[in-house]
């Protein structure tokens, strides 16, 4: 190998032009190739490139480990070796299998305990808001729509077994009456949007007067 | 000369701060105008405390053809699970069908059940309100901006707004307190925005309904015997003070305050005997209070030690 030749390889692998001899005489000379692969790498290292522990011999010395290994027994049971494999582990490793089961107790206790941290965290973040929604004020279940209220059924209204008859007349008898002023409330309103809405077509015919007259 | 340099800046921020200010309230009127114009198609959730209900709700404007065509605005709200009042409104009327009850007809131009901070005119929000933009957040992958509706004054409760960046359309109404805590919380879960009139609505164009609202029961309501000395801020006493009837105790009085937006009731009735009382539904505060041989009721949205003083100014 000359440096003449070496340093149109070099310049060739810095993807200079090569002449169709040059190129011939690469495709049919190893010790080129060998060179060439050498530049190549050194280009690659140079550049950052290169994957780490990259191995160029991997796949001839596989092929030799194949070649070296004996053929293999296709008719042989797997049955049997299956069960005796297990036997094995059980018999020889039971210490570390009992390692194991406490390794994926600890590992669940902590999983489960990074979870309730997360519930409690995510609860107390998501309570922050909602709290005024469930204020102290007792709420009074009002029919849901304003139109014509449905009365609150009676029959279902939850009156507490430990209030005794007597309050639990008096519950129902205030619950009946603020379902009567809700719907009074409701009547009040509508009155006030028809008087409004009368005034108003009446000054808009008062109007409509004026610019005829 | 420092003075006037000064001066031009402080001019020149207050223009600033002015012109932002109009913008604020154009924004909000986008949201106004996207519930009237918008041809829609919308689920929304009612949140209170123990409380969840969900609605849907269809809007979509009909172009009538004539010699003059008027857009009539066709709208109908109704539960979306179980049995109530399904609830209509063509133009300027509002039809309240409940079962086994006869259809009741008001005159309104906006169904009350919905957000009325959302259907006021601009100028009654603005007496009680200041507008103040917060920032922008994700709502169901949209771009939300919140526009905070603060009362001016501190004992009414404000509106905080979230409008889709996009539409102006409104995705969430909060009332809050004046510790900002959430009171009633009003929120859209699908929005579907048409290019024409939904088709549910196309049966209500020639539907035929009651003509007329029910004609108002006589105006002879001389409330001598009670009067009311005090009265929140903002609020008014409407003129006309119709009695309302009741099936088992009678009214001895009854009051309704509005301040263009909200509305307050007062009643005096004889008292059963009852305790004190003090419930709230949402933002809705019902106090019962007794005094002597008398049950006052006050329901409104306020908060509940204006309620007392309320009800303690019935002489």
């Amino acid at each position: 190998m000359s440096s003449e030749h070496q340093e149109w390889l070099s310049a060739a692998s810095d993807n200079q032009n090569v002449s169709a001899e040059q190129l011939d005489s690469l495709l049919s000379d190893p010790d080129l190739q060998a060179s060439w692969l050498r530049y190549q790498l050194a280009g690659s290292v140079l550049r950052q490139e290169l994957a780490p522990q990259l191995d160029f011999d991997f796949a001839d010395r596989f092929s030799t480990l194949l070649d070296a290994e004996a053929p293999h027994q296709l008719a042989a049971e797997p049955v049997p070796v299956l069960q005796q494999a297990r036997a094995d582990a059980v018999g020889g490793t039971q210490p570390a299998a009992n390692q194991g089961w406490w390794k994926m107790l600890m590992q669940g206790a902590i999983a489960a305990g990074v979870a309730i941290v997360a519930v409690v965290g995510v609860q107390q973040s998501q309570q922050k808001p909602d709290e005024a929604l469930t204020a102290p004020l007792p709420i009074l279940q009002t029919s849901p729509i304003g139109g014509v209220a449905a009365p609150v059924s009676l029959s279902q209204t939850s009156v507490e077994s430990r209030f005794t008859p007597q309050q639990q007349q008096q519950q129902l008898e205030q619950q009946r009456r603020l379902q009567e002023l809700m719907q009074a409330r409701q009547q009040q309103i509508r009155l006030m949007e028809q008087a409004a809405a009368q005034q108003a077509k009446n000054a808009a015919a008062d109007e409509g007067k004026g610019q005829q007259q | 000369m420092r003075f006037r340099v000064w001066r031009f800046c402080h001019i020149g921020l207050t223009l600033c701060s002015l012109s932002a200010f109009a913008d604020d309230w154009q924004q909000f009127e986008r949201t106004q105008q996207a519930v009237r114009k918008f041809n829609f198609d919308v689920s929304f959730v009612q949140v209170r405390p123990n409380q969840l209900i969900t609605y849907r709700w269809l809007h979509g404007i009909h172009e009538q053809s004539g010699a003059l065509p008027v857009p009539l605005e066709l709208e109908r709200l109704l539960l979306q699970d179980g049995v109530g009042t399904d609830t209509f409104r063509r133009g300027d009327k509002v039809y309240y069908a409940a079962p086994d009850a006869p259809v009741i007809v008001t005159q309104n131009d906006s169904i009350k059940e919905l957000p009325a901070v959302l259907f006021e005119p601009l100028t009654v929000i603005q007496q009680l309100y200041d507008i103040v933009p917060g920032s922008s957040v994700p709502l169901s992958g949209r771009t939300a901006q919140l526009l905070r509706l603060s009362a001016r004054d501190a004992s009414r409760y404000s509106y905080w707004l979230w409008q889709d960046a996009e539409t102006g359309f409104p995705l969430r109404v909060d009332t809050v307190d004046e510790q900002n805590e959430v009171l009633d919380r009003w929120m859209v879960v699908h929005l579907q925005l048409k290019p024409g009139l939904p088709p549910e609505l196309q049966s209500l164009i020639s539907a035929q309904l009651p003509a007329q609202p029910h004609a108002l029961v006589n105006r002879t309501a001389p409330q001598q015997a009670f009067k009311l000395n005090w009265l929140p801020n903002g609020y008014q006493l409407l003129p006309e003070q119709a009695p309302v009837s009741t099936r088992s105790v009678p009214v001895l009085a009854n009051w309704l305050l509005s301040d263009g937006l909200h509305q307050i009731s007062v009643f005096v009735q004889p008292s059963a005997r009852l305790p004190a009382q003090q419930l709230r539904d949402g933002a809705t505060t019902i106090l019962v209070t007794t005094r002597q041989n008398l049950d006052i009721t006050v329901i409104g949205p306020l908060r509940p030690e204006l309620a007392a003083r309320l009800a303690a100014a019935v002489e």
